[in-house]
């Protein structure tokens, strides 16, 4: 019996093969097959390619179950990029698969834990929208966590 | 040039993507720091104000602030602030400090966490001195708690006490208790769990259960006990649980006494980790209890037990020769820890009643694969030597065969197999050396192992130290931020004071001025009074007056009419 292959296609229109049995370990390719046999090709419109390819990569892992902690910390571990891992966590959100979501925001929190708030500023790519006064106002209404 | 220019749209997409992260994976990376880190991303920007109000995964650490007391009110101030119509999932609390501001956080969390249906609360107390302590009631009651875990670590032994009647956890799953006195007054018999029906797994750690006579486990849906290196068993530990699946136990305490378990339908038990504590006592004198023990464990599949135990059995070989082994459905016999070599006869009690049970010894991390071989062919050397013996019999037999036919090569037969039986002892005398060697190297490699232990336990002292040195560091601040609050309130007192004695000396102001009122209008009212005679007098002088003027004028009237007289009525005058 030939296993069953399912298609994946990218936000850049880039197709990808997986085997359908690898591939509902995503709930939601799985709730896809379960409604309609997921015949044709599942579009990810949020997910590019590079993002997929790892995805897929990481999906396709043969570890045994007590061995699949370790292997997902080391998956997220040796792409210790922040853009790289909040692309996946993006990813595993979509297509909703849990461990590699809370790898790689983990992973991210670890990065991040000991930066200053200007430092995740720019980790993060977040634009400081305040005025210094405003910033002083916030920092005085929360002043017992500062 | 067009890869180029690609890479670069795809990374300006990119960035774009990550400013505009999904509220979702913000709140599920700052689930993972630190509560008070997660507070200050408000200042990040606009959108990042109120992000934090709503997670509902929370650490909380008291290293986060300089002192507990501050840690205590950041607490209170954080859980107030939140989004109140988020839940709660988990919470995890690991507190430096003493018991008062201890027993309030753990109370603030389970008010507020309790409420919001929490499924997931750690506790972890780091205590500063030897109070005695009893966790509050209500932290024992939660409909929707699936997994608790409460430790305690300290240097001063026990005093952390837990509600001894039966806890409200319908829905608890996994239970770890560390460090914790499981006894309450003069309760003999204890049974926490007989309301948390859902419980799946059960780990008791280093807690201490002297003077109880018998602890219950009676959970119907229990598949994994641990109970590793308690201080004081009870007389009976009890256990109910038809579904338990694995046990891990280590068996025997500091105090020498041995725990008895006692179990009830067991069949489906599938693993056992027996292990033993360090002990004063001779360790043969265990081995009944043990053997006891494992006509309860009869039918498990896995067992592995420590070299300890390995040991214990083999110091009473007479005691297994006499009683029959009483697993009877065996798969598998591991070793770990050490490298002692199973003694034949404590190897065959376990055959008896399993004869397919395979043997595996665990060898310490040190030992490297071709060492693992070679200990692998020693733990399986008795079988292969029978083998060996057997095979040397059947080629005798065709020997004397060949005989009685071909006796003119006797001879020839006879040198060959001389020369192969050399070659042999030859083969045999190598093996000996290369296992002898391998057995030096195995001691060193142990001599090393123990070094490292020696060193590591060093280290740990060490940590131990700096930990009462940081614990002692933060006492000393808390005195100062105490002293500087005195002193604080002293200035304050003052100033209060102050202001009184004003407020005072005003007083007294107002009070002379009323005073002063109430004479003047007690003289305004005298002088009224006094006019108002004058007012009467004068009236009635008036009055005098007037009546004297009507009299004067009713005698002007007489006189006037006494003057007409002659002119008008001299004739009439009646005289």
């Amino acid at each position: 019996m030939s296993k069953k292959t399912l298609t994946l296609m990218s936000k850049d229109k880039q197709l990808f093969n997986i085997e359908e049995h690898l591939a509902v370990q995503s709930v939601t390719i799985r709730n896809m097959v379960k409604e309609d046999g997921a015949s044709s090709v599942i579009p990810l419109p949020r997910v590019d390619s590079e993002t997929l390819a790892l995805v897929i990569e990481y999906l396709n892992r043969q570890q045994a179950p007590e061995e699949d902690e370790d292997y997902v910390k080391k998956f997220v571990d040796e792409r210790g990029e922040i853009p790289t891992l909040l692309e996946l966590a993006q990813a595993a959100l979509d297509l909703d698969i849990k461990k590699l979501m809370d790898a790689a925001c983990m992973k991210v929190a670890d990065l991040i834990k000991d930066f200053t708030l200007e430092e995740v500023r720019e980790a993060l790519r977040i634009e400081n929208d305040r005025t210094p006064e405003e910033e002083k106002a916030i920092r005085d209404e929360f002043q017992w966590a500062f | 040039m067009l890869q180029v220019k690609r890479k670069a749209i795809i990374s300006d997409q990119m960035d774009d993507r990550i400013s505009n992260l999904p509220d979702e994976i913000i709140l599920h990376i700052l689930s993972f720091l630190d509560m008070k880190y997660a507070v200050q991303t408000s200042a990040l920007s606009k959108k990042w104000k109120y992000i934090w109000t709503s997670m509902n995964h929370l650490n909380l650490n008291s290293r986060s602030s300089r002192t507990s007391p501050l840690f205590v009110k950041f607490v209170d101030d954080a859980l107030s602030h939140r989004n109140h119509l988020t839940q709660v999932s988990a919470v995890e609390l690991s507190f430096t400090g003493a018991a008062t501001q201890f027993y309030s956080v753990v109370t603030s969390i389970v008010n507020y966490a309790y409420l919001r249906h929490v499924t997931k609360l750690t506790i972890e107390w780091f205590r500063l001195n030897t109070e005695s302590f009893r966790f509050p009631d209500h932290l024992f009651s939660s409909h929707t708690l699936k997994h608790l875990s409460l430790a305690t670590h300290d240097f001063y032994g026990f005093g952390v006490f837990i509600p001894i009647s039966a806890w409200e956890f319908p829905a608890l799953e996994t239970l770890n208790l560390s460090n914790l006195v499981l006894k309450g007054g003069t309760v003999e018999s204890l049974d926490f769990f007989s309301k948390c029906v859902n419980l799946k797994d059960l780990t008791l750690h280093n807690c201490s259960m002297s003077g109880l006579d018998i602890f219950n486990v009676c959970a119907p849906q229990l598949c994994n006990l641990t109970i590793t290196d308690n201080f004081a068993f009870p007389r009976v530990f009890n256990v109910v649980a038809p579904q338990l699946k694995n046990l891990t136990a280590s068996v025997v305490d500091e105090l020498s006494n041995f725990l008895q378990l006692s179990f009830e339908d067991l069949d489906s038990l599938e693993k056992v980790n027996l292990s033993m504590q360090r002990t004063h006592r001779k360790e043969q004198t265990y081995a009944p209890v043990l053997l006891d023990l494992f006509q309860k464990l009869s039918c498990v599949k896995l067992l592995i037990l420590d070299e300890r135990i390995i040991k214990v059995l083999s110091a009473r070989l007479d005691l297994l020769s006499v009683e029959p082994c009483s697993f009877n459905n065996l798969k598998c016999l591991k070793q770990k820890d050490g490298t002692y070599e199973m003694l034949t006869q404590v190897r065959n009690y376990f055959l008896e009643s399993s004869p397919n049970v395979t043997f595996i010894m665990d060898l310490p991390p040190v030992l490297t694969n071709t060492e693992f071989c070679v200990i692998n062919l020693l733990v399986a050397k008795v079988p292969h030597k029978r083998l060996r013996q057997e095979a040397e019999n059947d080629t005798m037999s065709n020997t004397l065969d060949n005989e009685k036919q071909q006796t003119k090569t006797v001879d020839e037969e006879k040198r060959m197999l001389e020369a192969k039986i050399f070659k042999q002892d030859q083969l045999i005398a190598k093996k000996k050396a290369m296992l002898e060697a391998m057995e030096v190297q195995c001691e060193k490699r142990m001599l090393e192992a123990m070094e490292v232990q020696c060193e590591k336990r060093m280290l740990e002292a060490k940590i131990q130290v700096q930990d009462k040195v940081i614990a002692q560091q933060n006492l000393l601040h808390e005195n100062a931020m105490l002293e500087e609050k005195l002193q604080m309130q002293d200035k304050v007192i003052e100033e209060q004071k102050a202001m009184l004695e004003t407020l005072k000396l005003q007083n007294e102001k107002k009070v002379l001025e009323t005073l002063k009122l109430q004479n003047e209008k007690k003289m305004f009212k005298e002088k009224l009074l006094g006019q108002d005679k004058i007012i009467a007098q004068q009236k009635a002088m008036l009055d005098t007056m007037k009546l004297q003027h009507e009299k004067i004028e009713t005698e002007l009237g007489n006189i006037d009419s006494c003057l007409d007289v002659p002119t008008v009525a001299v004739p009439t005058l009646p005289s």
